[in-house]
């Protein structure tokens, strides 16, 4: 491996990320370069000043402000609330769709439908003064016969 | 030791004092991570505890599979990016630190002069680190002082692997620089 190779993955070596093949070379290489050798050191006390850092400790309640808050939740159920509801309105909005075509209903409407036509049949003959069911159920008892 | 993923189902259970092991188990790893990434201890404190609230909340949605690390430091990362972005828009955050470095500056002044240089050192490796990008910065911090796998940063991050390989080996090259210019000027 050259130089060049080897500063370019010193990083990953450093943090024990490199494939064993590529660790062997990398180390057989700074055992003879002083100079990514130097590179390596100085990555290492750059870390290790980093890690020197001060840390921040947590407050000395603080695991109990936690619990106090947490106290009054209720956690998100596995599957989300929006998500329940969704499908609860798309449901009940499929059943009301689906009622216009249930039978009891087509049957209530085209028996209206029905209705309303001898209704504008008869008015258009005047006859609209007669009772109009009796007049139909004789009409067709009539059509009946005649077709007899 | 009870295992985390055994916590969670636990707590999933009803058994809610298992949370408060759990929250001692990471309060100091998310307080750290969060404070090396915005350096303001009180405001670490708060997204630290919005982090195991948020956490507690959205329980129920985590799959026991082992990945619980992964997922907490996804939730503190999401929280302090919010964080970061909302800052910017209220305060010019980097004028902001310069001006706590300048006043950390002039009052370790009077300390001797051994300490003072270490002081003066470390004061700008932090400047140097909070100057680094922010994706840069959470690789690192990830890495270096969590000790976590490039694959398990990935999880957090959702970033390739390639990637996180160059976030790190660039911000480390830029504290080493940062660290040994600064030590042939003093």
């Amino acid at each position: 491996m050259k130089c060049k190779q080897v500063l370019c993955i010193l990083s990953r070596f450093q943090d024990g990320e490199c494939e064993e093949n590529e660790k062997l070379e990398v180390a057989s290489h700074l055992r003879q370069c002083k100079h990514c050798q130097q590179e390596l050191n100085r990555l290492d006390q750059t870390l290790e000043t980093i890690k020197g850092l001060e840390e921040a400790e947590p407050a000395q309640n603080f695991t109990a402000m936690i619990m106090e808050t947490v106290k009054g939740y209720k956690r998100t159920p596995a599957i989300p609330l929006p998500s329940l509801l969704y499908s609860f309105v798309f449901i009940l909005f499929f059943l009301l769709g689906l009622i216009p075509v249930l039978p009891f209903e087509s049957g209530k409407i085209s028996e209206k439908k029905e209705l309303t036509m001898v209704q504008i049949l008869m008015e258009s003959q005047n006859l609209s003064q007669f009772d109009t069911q009796n007049k139909t159920i004789s009409l067709f008892s009539r059509g009946e016969s005649n077709e007899k | 030791m009870i295992s985390d993923d055994d916590l969670i189902q636990s707590i999933k259970e009803g058994r809610e004092q298992h949370f408060e092991t759990l929250i001692n188990r990471y309060k100091k790893p998310i307080l750290n991570f969060i404070f090396r990434m915005i350096y303001d201890y009180d405001e670490a404190q708060n997204l630290s505890q919005e982090v195991f609230i948020t956490l507690f909340k959205s329980m129920g949605r985590y799959r026991i599979q082992g990945n619980f690390q992964a997922y907490i430091f996804t939730i503190a990362k999401n929280l302090t990016l919010n964080y970061i972005k909302k800052s910017k828009r209220i305060v010019n955050l980097s004028s902001l630190l310069n001006k706590n470095a300048a006043d950390r500056y002039l009052h370790h002044h009077e300390s001797p002069d051994n300490q003072f240089e270490q002081e003066i050192k470390e004061q700008q490796l932090v400047l140097a680190l909070k100057a680094l990008k922010e994706n840069q910065r959470i690789a690192l911090i990830l890495k270096v002082y969590l000790g976590f796998s490039y694959k398990k940063i990935a999880k957090i991050t959702d970033w390739s692997i390639p990637k996180i390989e160059t976030l790190i080996s660039r911000a480390k090259a830029q504290l080493k620089n940062k660290l040994f210019l600064q030590e042939k000027s003093i």
